[in-house]
């Protein structure tokens, strides 16, 4: 695999000199060893050579490693980054959808893509990108958030021009998640349904291949059965050739999912796992490996401080970062994961809170490098500062997690990828508002069903919104966001005890509003609206 | 009768079971504890004055007005007090995740509580607190086959799987009338109205789904017939595809899993009745039932069960016949009759609920608590273990302040299986602990976030998907 990738890897990036020398600096191997000075040499993509003595190349540029650190890059074990997302036609197949006299029976299997390949979906342009360098990431495994069987995940280094050249490793993992497909409207609507969906599923994959391999037997005599994408490729998690990924994140959950996989024997791995804490001993007697997420729960941005909050969720807050140390005492193998953060500026900053919480820090070290490589099979090429690996390395000026620490150089395939500054400001990188969303408005949104109408109190600070959405289905809050003339605010509604999301994108001109509303597992609808005008709203 | 053989040989060894977990854990279960001087309403003993339980082994070991404890038994002076047996619950919807009802379709018989159980949720432990120790765990009534329910036993603490009640038989919802029928919602945007839209649909949508699970049940014996005719050589056999929809509607089919059919009127009642008959299985139990004084010889003479309400009604056109006589009326019949709660709230005082069966009625006094004990027990085909004070039944007891039937009664204690899951004296004790729990992990969670706000960037919240 290293001979491989030393061939194909130079042609991707021609700019710029592909030999770089890092000297005399300390560097963390994490399967060998800390050298308290040395040199790395990096050679088109590739560790060439590391330790105290080693020639420097002529031709290499040099890098003077005084009081500075290298590191191997960071692998980010979860992630939704660098996908071209396949756009949601909102239409769902299956359940009520069509009109039809007869009862809609679940066969139109909704949310089934164990066939999709994430590595087909790559696109590198994704401005994200710079996120995820700023605190050292340069490895990904990324796929798709949502869905049930959503699909194979690709292991991924974070930069380049050509998305096939970003792979390391595809397919790494069956990805199975528990979304409700939306209400009473499509099968699976409630998350018993999700799950009987996955078992049933996986039991139509099992008589897949019993009927397939019938008819591979006799040949003759037996009607051939009908070849179906979905469950062959359901076929290598069913022989655990290829694990499968259940997010799960309280201790329920990852029960439920170590249920789901003990019945159909499959190599499972929990990601998530925010109470990992209560459950590490099964885990562990399971062999289960868990990709932890950092996006540690928190208190929602604008909760009420005088909201009584229970017991369970103030512990679970102050105990997630618990999580990796209980792993580690346990002896379950576990890497780190950005936590879907749609900015994971954080990620090192929860690193350290992890340590704080009793993880010794080279085993954290480890859960952002070579143990991920170990759980994705990979850690021949990476995962550590050795010989003929990829050479992904992050170079800091102290500790990696210490706050003051910053990071200098960062190395992706061996090319030393520009660090930009996050923007100063909040959304910076959007337009700047031109509207003012303030006030009380009154939208119609235009349903299959006959007009709804929402009355939206908004009220917008800087480019923020924050208020609340009214409707037959209630009160909830909502927050979003402005840039330029258009609005943008989400909220979770709660319709017959099923929660959707609804997120209303709209341009406000005067006191009028106009755009569409996408509702979770229902479409997009069109809506306008006005904001009549009753004294100001100051 | 094979059924029932087989059940006490589980409950055999479940019990084995729980008693060497226990003692793994070092737990109490097997300890040995004295309840005594109490009034002991055994429900199908009548009550003993001054008398005392022994628990042993999470069993009840004896009970009677003179009972020999070993040396080593912890003691509970119950003077003054009440013992009944544990309240059960034979309509709950508490400890569900992600929604009680899969009402995308009109048949979900595929879709299982047991998955989805949230041993969490705060309702189980206040439910405990008015003396309920088992619950009937029903998918909601959105469709006319709805999903499998889960027979639970409070233990509050445990996972999950650890409070399935072991042997109880399975189960599976039925629903008839408006709710099926989606008469009183309305459907979220975009969503068309889902078939069946009337009381004959509903009707037709069951009739289609048992019909199917007869096919699916026949396929499935040929198949059997075949591999035993060629001994065990099934070189080209391969099995039917498993459907677990229609699994389970063959297992309503073959008797094996109870019906408990949710429903309002009469006709509505007498239909379901003369379907099962159809396929020859029998209704476990009606919910609701609001209409079922007028119908009670005819659910009688089919052998089901009744579960309703005391006195609640009129919050829809098809609940408004209905009277609080009417669990005394259908009791009078020969129905076995139960009153549940439906409600996570109701759930903490249905010994009041049992009372007003007293009042309207004219029941006696363990006929009125038999409606939430023994007679739930019934239903759900567990009474060989739970419902009522007898030796050899699990220890699950509630320790009433006084008469179960006083509004100014309140539990003390509740046992599962000989252990205590509520006490009120230590519930108290541990509030001002919780309270400054609270306040220490709020405080711990306030500093650690204050260091972050120096260097915080302003957040970005994803506006996105």
């Amino acid at each position: 695999m290293g001979l491989i990738l030393a061939v194909v890897a130079p042609v991707a990036y021609s700019r710029g000199p592909l030999i770089y020398a890092i000297k005399d600096a300390r560097i963390v191997t994490v399967t060998h060893g800390v050298l308290s000075k040395g040199t790395v040499v990096l050679r088109d993509g590739l560790i060439e050579a590391v330790g105290r003595r080693v020639e420097i190349p002529e031709d290499a540029r040099v890098i003077d490693g005084r009081g500075l650190t290298v590191y191997p890059g960071l692998i980010d074990a979860h992630a939704e980054v660098a996908l071209r997302l396949p756009k949601s036609t909102g239409r769902q197949p299956g359940g009520a959808s069509e009109r039809s006299p007869r009862p809609p029976t679940p066969s139109k299997r909704p949310s089934l893509h164990p066939d999709r390949l994430a590595a087909a979906l790559l696109q590198a342009d994704d401005a994200r990108l710079d996120k995820f360098h700023r605190v050292g990431i340069t490895t990904a495994l990324t796929i798709p958030r949502r869905g049930i069987f959503i699909g194979q995940s690709a292991l991924i280094n974070l930069a380049g021009d050509d998305p096939a050249r970003m792979v390391i490793r595809s397919p790494v993992a069956m990805h199975i998640g528990f979304d409700r497909m939306g209400g009473f409207r499509t099968f699976p609507g409630s998350l018993m349904g999700v799950i009987a969906y996955i078992r049933q599923t996986l039991y139509d994959a099992q008589h897949y291949e019993l009927a397939w391999n019938r008819y591979r037997r006799l040949k003759r005599g037996v009607r051939r059965p009908a070849w179906d994408k979905a469950l062959e490729a359901l076929q290598p998690i069913l022989k655990r050739e290829e694990p499968v990924v259940f997010i799960a994140n309280e201790a329920k959950e990852i029960r439920r999912a170590i249920a789901l996989a003990d019945e159909f024997h499959l190599n499972a791995i929990i990601s998530g796992a925010s109470e990992g804490y209560q459950v590490a001993a099964l885990l562990a007697e399971k062999g289960v490996p868990v990709l932890v997420s950092l996006n540690f729960p928190t208190q929602p941005k604008g909760a009420d401080p005088q909201a009584d909050v229970p017991l369970r969720v103030l512990r679970l807050r102050a105990r997630a970062p618990q999580t990796p140390a209980a792993l580690y005492r346990a002896g379950v193998k576990f890497a780190f994961t950005s936590g879907f953060m749609d900015d994971p500026k954080d990620f090192l900053a929860n690193a350290a809170k992890a340590i704080e919480a009793g993880l010794p820090e080279e085993e954290a070290i480890k859960a952002l490098t070579i143990n991920a490589a170990e759980i994705f099979g990979v850690d021949e090429q990476l995962g550590s500062i050795e010989v003929g690996k990829i050479a992904n390395l992050v170079v800091t000026d102290g500790e990696l997690f210490d706050e003051k620490t910053k990071i200098t150089h960062l190395f992706i395939d061996g090319r030393q990828i520009e660090l930009k500054e996050a923007p100063k400001k909040p959304g910076a990188a959007e337009e700047q508002p031109t509207a003012d969303a303030s006030g009380t408005w009154e939208l119609t949104v235009e349903s299959p069903q006959g007009p709804i109408s929402v009355t939206a109190v908004l009220e917008q600070v800087g480019n923020k919104i924050t208020g609340t959405l009214t409707s037959m289905f209630g009160t909830t809050n909502t927050e979003g966001a402005v840039s330029g003339a258009t609005v943008r605010f989400t909220a979770t509604v709660d319709v017959q005890g099923q929660s959707m999301d609804v997120e209303f994108e709209g341009t406000i001109e005067g006191n009028t509003m106009k755009g569409t509303v996408s509702v979770q597992g229902q479409g997009e609808f069109p809506f306008t609206g006005t904001r009549p005008q009753k004294g100001a709203w100051l | 009768m094979a059924m029932k053989t087989l059940h006490r040989l589980g409950t055999i060894v479940v019990g084995l079971m729980l008693v060497s977990l226990a003692q793994a854990e070092g737990r109490s279960s097997g300890q040995t504890i004295l309840i005594r001087n109490a009034t002991i309403m055994t429900v199908t003993k009548g009550t003993i004055k001054n008398g005392s339980i022994l628990i042993r082994d999470g069993k009840i070991a004896a009970v009677g007005k003179r009972v020999r404890a070993p040396a080593d038994a912890q003691v509970i002076d119950a003077t003054g007090k009440y013992v009944i047996p544990g309240i059960i619950d034979c309509h709950s919807h508490i400890a569900v995740d992600g929604g009680v009802n899969e009402g995308s379709l009109a048949v979900t018989a595929m879709v299982r509580i047991e998955d989805v159980l949230d041993p969490t949720d705060i309702n189980i432990y206040r439910d405990l607190a008015g003396g309920v120790t088992t619950a009937n765990i029903l998918h909601g009534s959105a469709n006319p086959i709805g999903g499998q329910n889960a027979v639970i036993k409070l233990r509050w603490g445990k996972t999950a799987k650890e409070m399935l009640f072991e042997g109880a038989p399975p189960g599976i919802k039925f629903a008839l009338g408006e709710n099926p029928k989606r008469s009183n919602f309305s459907p979220p945007p975009g969503t068309p109205r889902r078939f069946p839209a009337t009381r004959m649909g509903v009707e037709y949508v069951i009739r289609e789904a048992l019909t199917e699970a007869r096919e699916y049940m026949r396929k499935w014996d040929a198949y059997r017939q075949k591999v035993a005719a060629r001994n065990g050589d099934r070189n080209d056999l391969i099995p039917p595809k498993r459907d677990l929809k229609l699994e389970a509607l063959a297992e309503v089919l073959r008797g094996e899993r109870l019906v408990h059919a949710h429903c309002y009127r009469a006709d509505e009642i007498l239909m379901l009745i003369r379907l099962a008959e159809e396929f020859g299985f029998q209704i476990a139990t009606f919910q609701h039932v609001l209409e079922g004084y007028k119908v009670a010889k005819e659910i009688a003479a089919h052998g089901a069960g009744a579960s309703t309400f005391s006195d609640w009604w009129a919050y829809k056109v098809e609940a408004y016949d209905a009277i609080p006589y009417n669990a005394a009326i259908m009791t009078r019949k020969g129905v076995v009759v139960s009153l549940n709660s439906d409600s996570a709230e109701l759930a903490r005082r249905l010994n009041l609920e049992a009372a007003k069966a007293i009042k309207y009625g004219g029941l006696t006094e363990d006929e009125a608590l038999a409606l939430v004990t023994i007679n739930p027990a019934k239903q759900l085909h567990i009474d060989d273990r739970v419902g009522s004070i007898e030796v050899g039944k699990d220890a699950d007891l509630v320790i009433f302040s006084g008469h179960p039937f006083s509004v100014y009664s309140i539990v003390e204690k509740v046992f599962i299986d000989g252990q205590i899951y509520f006490d009120r004296e230590a519930d108290l004790a541990r509030r001002a602990e919780i309270e400054k729990e609270k306040e220490t992990l709020k405080e711990q969670l306030k500093s650690k976030e204050k260091p972050k706000k120096k260097t915080e960037e302003p957040s970005e919240k994803p506006t996105g998907r």
